[in-house]
């Protein structure tokens, strides 16, 4: 293992592989797979400031296909692996506290760990094909986690359903642009797209097909209602996967696409209205909702929507912006949901109408929530006031109604996020407590409080030390991610008053009065249905059933209409390849040429038209001598005389067949009303295949034919190269083949056994011999 | 030559498929020969056109010949479609013999029974052809 990138992704796997098959108790594998994402995040941390830019394959599978595991590592996908990392080892560390020792527990810590290396890879793969891989492997591993607790919750079983259709559906749509990438402008790594030359209708197409991606995997509008069904998980894992790092997947590919696609007009007219939409109905709904952890969720969504906004808006201050967001929301909001645990492990309920006055008895856990949710908020000092200030700074550019609209969205959605932050720090912590279960409520142990706390410092810190942010991380960060370093003001908590500073100020004012005084007047019944879940369900049964409906029409159905299907399918494609001839294409034609096709169209069309069987294999037969005239007349005597030996002996059989049929066998009538559509389909089949006949036709250097026509009497003292090739270079091959026809022999026999007649002949006398050679 | 080549595969395609399409098991036997040299021919004409023949002989120019490779391709699929045609045909025969020719419909014998009961004797078919 030379490449210690390999080593960073694969230590946490190997520690959750051996989490999940030794059995360890849950403290064990939790401490384990926390020593292995802490040895991850060494490994991050000594690769910092490295060697920067693509790496070598360090493992090949198809490298004429460009597939292969390549690690990129820049301050950008170092920054997210340290962030998956970090807060994979503080998750970690959080759930062997978290679960109480079972098999319940052992597997959520072990597919954590899973999950944590699945998700490093993906940050860091240069390769898109691995990059889909991972992609697909952290849907896979949040299927699991969410329906962790196996057949006791039902509900949770088909939310992880929901969610990985929705996740892995979009994952495909990925790999489809992919393949486009690669396959038209010859793009297979991410670290070739920025200065790659795209034609425009390929660029539009890959980037139309890497959206639903986007919009699926980071749960925007209309794909966004998998993420609160996802709450079925434990709380660790929705902290982890749910709104610090899986979902951040989508935004990390618009992080990776951006140098190339963020000129692209389809960009900013998907991400901004998506984004906005999400933004908006994320914050609503955490207005409206009890659960805190349901509230959390749909709060997650809204940031998302927040974030998927400004990357939209194609802008590199805009990409600035987007990326110091980003961190900042993954550790306040997976601060915040281990909060949500510890609340619920302390007061057994995580129902805003029965909590209250927790602050009283969980004082740490209580400032850690403030100054999350402060965070969360947008209010100074703390961090999320830092991104929250920048994205606001960056709307105010630009182009009217894009810029209208993402205004709108984000003053919009950020009002409703102070509003139920501050709904949920209240609620929670302040006053009395409303149910038994909190007057009774203990503090959280230290297991469960260091996390949320590190979490809380972190962005407590993050705010005044903005000019270390700025130069050790954002700056370099953005660089790495456009490609060339961005002209900005450097980051402050202080910029002095200006338009922005003043919504910000204007924002977390109105959002707090709103929650405080406003919003049970205007929102007294949020609505709260499970909108997208039910129609998600119920169109998903509509595709099973016409999947069910096709398949029961096509079950009884005969081999021909199979056959039909299956020629349809292979040949329609072909017609696109209809073209004129070339003049080379004529090369060789002769009055004798033509007149072979003249009369094989003849006897084809006698064939078409003969009732007898025995006229059948006589014109039959005719056909094979045209064909291998045809041979000839293609310069392979070989193929001729061949043909013409097949032929005698097919006609032979042929007829002794006929003489081994029951006297008086029926000849069943043709049945004239399948014509059209029978005609329809040879005419597909036989233009198909002639269209690709011509298609294939290539001047040019000959490699292979001078190979053979060279070593054929140099290797194998031969002059006839086709004999030599079958005889000596493809020798075993040739042996096998006449084994196919000893098989085939055997076969006939076997099938005629047992078909007496009562007075007819034995059975398949003669068998059948082996070939001509 | 190749232009020839591409009508004469479109047509012995064309009716291949129309044959195979078809009720009647001999005539599917019928078109699925003609498929067989369909392909045959689609694979040599690929190769593309050369005046002579692949011989080596002192004085003739390389470039001249036919690409051999096609050629010993299609030799060995010939013999291939031979013995899966003369497969075929024993497969219609022992059809037939069960009273069946229509490919898509039970064969007029079993119209009736029980698919258990045309199994079984299948299975004492076989059995007596063991014995036999």
């Amino acid at each position: 293992m030379t490449e210690p990138l390999s080593l960073l992704v694969l230590l946490p796997a190997l520690a959750g592989a051996v989490g999940l098959a030794a059995r360890l108790p849950v403290r064990w594998a939790a401490a384990l797979t926390t020593a292995a994402s802490a040895g991850s995040v060494a490994l991050a941390a000594a690769a910092w400031g490295g060697a920067d830019g693509p790496r070598a394959a360090v493992w090949s599978w198809a490298p004429g296909l460009g597939v292969e595991v390549a690690w990129r590592a820049n301050a950008a996908t170092l920054a997210l692996a340290l962030l998956v990392a970090g807060i994979g080892a503080l998750v970690l560390q959080y759930a062997g506290a978290y679960f109480q020792d079972g098999p319940v527990g052992r597997r959520a810590v072990g597919l954590l760990a899973l999950f944590e290396a699945a998700m490093l890879g993906l940050v860091l793969s240069d390769n898109l094909f691995a990059f889909y891989v991972f992609w697909e492997l952290t849907s896979l591993c949040s299927y699991f986690l969410i329906a962790v607790e196996g057949a006791e919750k039902p509900e949770a079983h088909a939310a992880a359903g929901r969610a990985l259709l929705l996740t892995v559906g979009g994952g495909l749509a990925m790999l489809m642009g992919f393949v486009l990438l690669a396959a038209g402008a010859g793009v297979t790594r991410f670290s070739d797209l920025a200065g790659a030359d795209l034609p425009p209708g390929l660029a539009v197409a890959a980037l139309a097909l890497c959206l639903p991606a986007v919009i699926t995997k980071s749960a925007q509008v209309p794909a966004h209602f998998w993420l609160p069904g996802a709450m079925a998980a434990p709380s660790p894992v929705s902290a982890y996967l749910h709104s610090a790092t899986m979902v951040k997947a989508g935004l990390v590919l618009l992080l990776f696409l951006f140098p190339a696609f963020a000129p692209s007009p389809l960009w900013a007219l998907v991400l901004v209205p998506v984004g906005a939409a999400t933004c908006v109905w994320g914050s609503y709904r955490a207005l409206g909702e009890d659960d805190v952890k349901l509230l959390m969720a749909w709060s997650t969504v809204s940031q998302l929507g927040l974030l998927t906004l400004t990357l939209g808006l194609g802008t590199e201050l805009a990409l600035r912006a987007a990326t110091l967001h980003l961190f900042a929301h993954a550790l306040f909001k997976a601060g915040l949901f281990l909060t949500v645990g510890a609340v619920d492990h302390a007061a057994h309920t995580r129902s805003l109408s029965a909590l209250g006055g927790l602050g009283r008895r969980a004082p740490l856990l209580a400032g850690a929530a403030a100054l999350l949710a402060a965070s969360m908020a947008g209010v100074p000092p703390v961090v999320g006031f830092l991104s929250k200030e920048l994205i606001l700074k960056k709307a105010m550019l630009g182009e009217w109604w894009i810029h209208a609209l993402a205004i709108g969205g984000i003053v919009a959605g950020s009002i409703g996020t102070v509003a139920y932050s501050s709904r949920f720090f209240f609620e929670t912590f302040a006053g009395e407590p409303r149910s038994g279960g909190t007057r009774e409520a203990h503090a959280p142990g230290a297991g469960l409080l260091a996390a949320p706390l590190l979490l809380a410092l972190a962005v407590l810190a993050g705010g005044p030390a903005a000019p270390w942010v700025e130069r050790h991380f954002l700056a370099p960060v953005t660089a790495a991610l456009a490609g060339a370093p961005v002209e900005a003001v450097p980051l402050s908590l202080w910029y002095g008053v200006n338009a922005a500073f003043v919504l910000s100020l204007a924002i977390v004012t109105f959002g707090y009065l709103f929650d405080r005084w406003l919003r049970l007047r205007l929102l007294p019944h949020a609505w709260a249905g499970e909108e997208g879940a039910v129609a998600f369900d119920r169109f998903f049964d509509r595709v099973q059933r016409l999947g069910g409906a096709i398949a029961a029409a096509l079950a009884d159905a005969p081999p021909r209409i199979y056959a039909a299907i299956a020629l349809t399918v292979a040949l329609l494609p072909a017609w696109t390849r209809l073209a004129p001839p070339r003049a080379a294409d004529l090369d060789g034609a002769s009055p004798l040429a033509a007149a072979v096709l003249v009369l094989l169209a003849m006897v084809l069309a006698a064939l078409l038209a003969a009732h007898s069987r025995l006229t059948a294999v006589l014109l039959l037969s005719a056909v094979g001598i045209a064909v291998a005239a045809l041979f000839r007349l293609l310069s392979a005597p070989d193929l001729m005389l061949t043909q013409l030996l097949v032929e005698v002996l097919t006609t032979v059989f042929f007829v002794l067949a006929l003489r081994l049929l029951p006297p008086g066998l029926p000849q069943p009538p043709p049945r004239p009303e399948s014509r059209a559509p029978r005609a329809a389909v040879a005419a597909i089949v036989g233009v198909g295949l002639g269209a690709l006949v011509l298609a294939v036709q290539r001047d040019g250097p000959r490699p292979l034919r001078d190979f053979f026509l060279r070593a054929a009497p140099e290797l194998a003292q031969g002059n006839n190269p086709v004999n030599v090739v079958l005889v000596d270079f493809r020798g075993l091959d040739t042996a096998v083949e006449s084994l196919v026809v000893v098989l085939a022999a055997f076969g006939a026999v076997a099938l005629l056994r047992g078909t007496e007649l009562p007075g007819g002949g034995g059975p398949g006398e003669g068998g059948r011999r082996g070939g001509p050679r | 030559m190749i232009l020839l080549a591409a009508f004469a595969v479109a047509l012995l395609a064309a009716a291949g498929t129309y044959l195979v399409l078809d009720r009647r098991a001999f005539r599917v036997v019928v078109g699925l020969a003609l498929l067989t040299h369909a392909a045959n021919l689609t694979v040599l004409a690929a190769g593309g056109w050369a005046p002579l023949a692949p011989i080596v002989r002192p004085a003739v120019d390389s470039g001249e010949m036919a690409d051999p490779l096609p050629h010993a391709l299609v030799l060995t699929a010939i013999v291939i479609s031979l013995a899966m045609s003369l497969y075929l045909l024993a497969v219609f025969v022992a059809t037939a013999r069960r009273g069946g020719v229509e490919l898509g419909a039970a064969p007029a014998s079993d119209a009736g029974r029980a698919p258990e009961e045309v199994a079984a004797e299948l299975g004492a078919g076989k059995a007596a052809g063991e014995r036999g």
